[in-house]
């Protein structure tokens, strides 16, 4: 069950980028301090959104598709998605890819993105000067701070297999955390190897200090399925959960670590 | 190389690292992925303008694996010592539990927010049905979630009965465990945009 928040000073829910997105904060500060940090987070997802979408026509990414805008003069934003995603192209052995393998001709970098852009629009809590929070965008999430002084965040992670149900509940001490999985499987989860697939995983949650990553990783990991967990535990200060279609638990060492309930039982 | 360590090393690797064991340990079918293939200047010969890769622990790629201490379990957390052969995916110990699962609340409470949730109709996409609940209060979301979403996996239904009791044996504690968000994929079809619209239509 959801905590109580008794220290909560904001709470906001909005739609954007396709998802919904949860704001908390925690600080003892005013309302208005918090709602204003919240409303600049807000555009600036809404921003790189109409930036980067591959829904909307009118995005960069979409003119780069038809050919009408040259990377080279796109937004640095974009570059930088670009540059990020040829790394984890390189990084995950062509498994993180974002041409379509039916269609090469599109880009569509939305696995790295919306990692990306909440880590960036997030920035606008800390520069407001709250360090208590917790940003949810369409499950993945990175938060700061405490919500109370006495422990740090925890997050539930959904089973694959219940939408109502948690399968396990995490401690996210700042850190970012998300999960990919069949159930949700969108456009962005192919396999760039083209032939390999996920076998066998249902879900696969990365927990890691920037969002970018943990985002991107868990996209290339569930497609590496077990492997994955590995993969993404060669990478310092990221570890990795995943759940099997068979409902085993695979995780590195130092996810367990995490695992908040596990002694209760 | 990381075929020695898909060779069935790990096992022995594993036994100092005080990692939980979660599951049964069986990795005979490892895919053929190896991370240490690419070359290993490809990754700093790009620039990058703003962002920060992450380091990466790849020893395949600079360690001669006739020299790379393979079966020496590492001793601590320092980066010095996360290797491929470090961090392989490990068994686990199952915990006898009851299942308790938890209904779903009908009315969510906050200290800014508070109202009847609202069910929105179910939208058929590409991957399956889906559905959310909203909590809205004069026309604004006060909490959402998704009641129905696809399951892709093309031999759901069966195995998923058999493994959801053996996800809840482990994750009892973590039912009962207080949280204060949730990470699951993301709900990014046009379903659950299309479901959600129609509860806050219906709202005003």
């Amino acid at each position: 069950m959801r905590n109580e928040r008794m220290a909560l000073t904001a709470h906001r829910v909005f739609e954007t980028m396709g998802t919904i997105a949860t704001v908390d904060v925690c600080d003892v500060v005013s309302r208005v301090t918090a709602d204003r940090a919240i409303d600049i987070l807000a555009a600036e997802l809404e921003r790189l959104d109409e930036m980067f979408s591959t829904y909307r026509d009118s995005s960069e990414i979409s003119r780069i598709t038809r050919g009408q805008l040259d990377v080279a003069r796109s937004s640095p934003e974009v570059r930088d998605v670009l540059v990020a995603c040829a790394w984890l192209e390189h990084d995950s052995g062509g498994v993180f890819c974002i041409h379509p393998p039916e269609q090469p001709d599109i880009i569509d970098p939305s696995g790295y993105v919306k990692g990306w852009a909440t880590e960036r629009a997030a920035r606008s809590l800390s520069a407001a000067g709250l360090r208590n929070w917790c940003v949810n965008v369409g499950g993945d999430l990175v938060a700061s701070g405490r919500p109370e002084p006495s422990r740090p965040w925890h997050a539930a992670i959904r089973d694959p297999f219940d939408a109502h149900a948690v399968a396990l509940v995490i401690e996210v001490d700042d850190r970012a955390v998300a999960t990919s999985g069949t159930y949700e499987r969108g456009r962005h989860l192919w396999d760039g190897r083209m032939g390999a697939s996920s076998e066998g995983v249902a879900s696969l949650t990365v927990v890691g200090p920037r969002l970018s990553w943990v985002d991107s990783f868990a996209t290339a990991a569930f497609v590496m399925g077990r492997d994955g967990v590995e993969w993404v535990a060669n990478h310092d200060g990221y570890d990795a959960l995943a759940i099997t279609i068979d409902g085993e638990l695979w995780s590195s060492p130092d996810f367990d670590r995490l695992i908040v309930s596990s002694e209760e039982v | 190389m990381a075929s020695l360590f898909r060779r069935g090393l790990p096992a022995l690797v594993l036994a100092g690292t005080g990692g939980i064991l979660l599951a049964r340990f069986d990795h005979t079918e490892a895919l053929t992925l190896d991370i240490g293939a690419a070359p290993s200047a490809a990754a700093p010969a790009l620039a990058l303008p703003s962002t920060t890769l992450p380091s990466t622990t790849r020893p395949s790629t600079v360690v001669p694996s006739t020299t790379r201490p393979a079966t020496v379990a590492p001793t601590g957390p320092s980066s010095t010592t996360r290797s491929s052969t470090a961090t392989p995916t490990v068994p686990s110990t199952t915990r006898p539990a009851t299942v308790a699962p938890t209904a779903p609340s009908t009315t969510v409470t906050s200290a800014l927010c508070t109202g009847a949730e609202n069910l929105g109709p179910v939208i058929d996409t590409r991957w399956g049905p889906v559905q959310v609940a909203a909590v809205v209060s004069q026309g604004k979301i006060c909490d959402v979630r998704a009641v129905l979403v696809p399951s892709s996996h093309t031999r759901s239904t069966a195995i998923n009965s058999r493994a959801v009791p053996i996800l809840r044996q482990r994750a009892l504690a973590a039912q009962s465990a207080a949280f204060d968000t949730v990470t699951g994929a993301t709900v990014t079809s046009d379903g659950y945009r299309t479901s959600l619209q129609a509860i806050l239509n219906n709202a005003k």
